[in-house]
């Protein structure tokens, strides 16, 4: 992929996919962690 | 007066307008003069807190070492990718309650309180003014020659007219002024970067033909082992390059001490959202600029100038100008957010907790700006006369203070166990080994980066350490639970409301101080209350 050796490619290209798919998850967590927070108050 | 230096004055201007615009609610309490009245919304602390970090190092070092060492480096871009995203997902909700619950004011001071200890303030002030002065001086430096180089003036010209700028904003306009003027460059930073991108992009042939291209000058350009396979299986060396910039950050006080100055715990959620998308819209090109320099202009003298040199290469005039702004951007918003945090902890960690504890409010904002003014003054000294010592320092200091503070801020918010013995230990041991690792050139016979060594050995440390500290206080472990549970914490206490009657949040503060009862029972009554 774009030239590069396979392990070059499989070992660096995911990362901004990684790191946008950890944000993600970070922001639903804590979205769902406030409504819990408030459907309890 | 060519037009590159109308640009860069026009740029200087509009920092120093930030700070006069700040100067005045910055003066209402050392509590907003040191952290912005903690109201500082989530674009602000995402972009703030990745362009403090970074420094001129993405825009010289960063693009140099591409240069050198062709793909390898892109290790480094992806741990900076996700600096912040790490950093705000584990501290920051947890720390920015934490330390409103404290009524901490500095990283440092947060710690004390936290751990209930006047050790651990004394080494991390000792370690925070030591190492944060080092590296801002050593910033400084970089900023006289980018500025030198750019504009034409002498160095010590250059000196004093840009450092003075990011002297007059900091003393005048505080946290507020280093945090909007961070968010200002950091937009100005990913433009720029974008600009250039763009244009060199057709000229490699893409991402693809410029991997072709720099596979017919030497394939290993494009392993990530290093050029040469220099580090041919040295995954410590690799995970050492991803971890120190992916999870390091969250030991530098200047990065840190966002976290405390949040509007909310909430405003941690669109935070990761807007690092996540600056991140990887920025961190990644200068480092395929620096790839693409070996292509489209081999014979450049010094690898860190490929960025400057490529915008003069393909941009004419004023465009030219506009981006050369965006390098002596980058330096600037890690500039003023070290000398921030230096001040600071000398006057709240030096002056109001050792030398005059009964400092009134206005006391402590005259010395806060007094503090970062000497500070920036005897920086441009230092930065015209270049001892040697400061460069020694501060090949250490981003290790060194990650090393010191990463693994105390994780275990104050994750570790009810984590006690001051603990904590101290581990401190001494992450700073120590980072410098022995160093001195020794560790790397070289154990294939271990020093920061990683340094991370294992502030961790052991703290849990050998642990075993022998007494546990924290009742009033701690609450304000743990408080800060950590999914609940709100009260609106009052998120919104900092109580600070505008109280400053400092002197009403749930300084557990080790004279008024220990009174906070011990707000904690408890808020905790009641909530359950």
């Amino acid at each position: 992929m774009f030239n590069l050796p396979w392990e070059t490619a499989l070992l660096m290209l995911p990362w901004p996919v990684i790191w946008v798919t950890l944000a993600l998850v970070m922001y639903f967590k804590m979205r769902r962690d406030e409504k819990i927070g408030d459907a309890d108050e | 007066m060519n037009l590159d230096i109308i640009v860069f004055f026009i740029y200087l201007l509009a920092m120093l307008g930030i700070g006069l615009y700040f100067t005045r609610r910055a003066s209402a309490s050392a509590d907003h003069y040191l952290l912005g009245n903690r109201k500082i919304g989530a674009p602000v602390t995402a972009i703030s807190m990745q362009s403090s970090s970074m420094s001129g190092f993405m825009f010289m070092g960063g693009p140099a070492q591409a240069f050198q060492e062709g793909w390898h480096a892109l290790w480094y871009a992806i741990g900076d990718a996700g600096g912040s995203i790490v950093n705000l997902s584990v501290l920051g909700k947890r720390m920015r309650r934490m330390s409103q619950l404290l009524g901490a004011l500095s990283p440092v001071e947060y710690l004390e309180k936290r751990f209930e200890s006047t050790a651990v303030r004394v080494y991390g002030a000792v370690v925070g003014i030591i190492f944060l002065f080092a590296y801002a001086f050593a910033q400084f430096i970089a900023a006289g020659k980018a500025l030198e180089a750019m504009s034409g003036f002498s160095y010590e010209m250059a000196l004093v007219i840009g450092i003075g700028v990011i002297v007059a904003y900091t003393v005048l306009g505080g946290f507020l002024a280093v945090a909007f003027s961070g968010f200002v460059q950091g937009i100005i930073m990913l433009i720029g970067v974008s600009i250039i991108g763009v244009m060199v992009w057709p000229q490699v042939g893409g991402l693809s033909g410029l991997n072709a291209q720099l596979a017919e000058i030497d394939p290993t350009y494009l392993s990530i082992w290093g050029k040469d396979l220099v580090y041919y299986g040295q995954w410590g060396v690799i995970l050492g390059a991803v971890l120190i910039y992916a999870i390091g950050y969250m030991g530098l006080p200047h990065v840190s001490v966002k976290h405390m100055s949040m509007e909310g715990g909430e405003t941690t959620k669109n935070a990761v959202l807007w690092s996540a998308g600056f991140n990887q819209l920025f961190t990644f090109t200068p480092y395929i600029l620096g790839m693409s320099a070996i292509i489209i202009m081999p014979s450049v003298s010094d690898p860190e100038m490929v960025i400057p040199e490529m915008i003069y290469m393909v941009f004419p005039g004023i465009i030219a100008a506009i981006l050369l702004s965006a390098i002596m951007a980058a330096i600037m918003s890690t500039c003023d957010a070290l000398l921030m945090q230096a001040g600071t902890t000398l006057s709240r960690d030096v002056y109001s907790r050792f030398i005059n504890k009964k400092a009134s409010h206005k006391q402590q904002l005259l010395v806060s700006r007094l503090c970062i003014l000497v500070g920036g003054i005897v920086g441009i000294i230092v930065a015209v006369y270049e001892p040697p010592t400061v460069f020694a320092l501060v090949i250490f200091a981003f290790g060194v203070l990650g090393n010191t503070f990463m693994v105390p801020y994780i275990a104050s918010v994750y570790s009810k166990k984590a006690n001051k013995i603990g904590v101290l230990c581990g401190m001494v041991g992450g700073s120590v080994t980072n410098i022995v690792w160093e001195l020794f050139a560790f790397q070289n016979a154990t294939e271990i980066h020093p920061f990683l060594a340094g991370v294992l050995v502030s961790l052991i440390a703290m849990l050998i350490g642990n075993k022998f500290g007494t546990p924290p206080s009742d009033p701690i472990l609450n304000a743990f639970d408080l800060a950590k549970e999914n609940k709100r914490v009260p609106k009052k206490l998120e919104k900092g409301i109580f600070d505008d009657l109280a400053p400092e949040a002197r009403n749930i503060s300084c557990f080790l101080e004279t008024n220990k009862d009174i906070q011990e029972s707000a904690i408890v009554n808020w905790s009641i209350k909530e359950t």
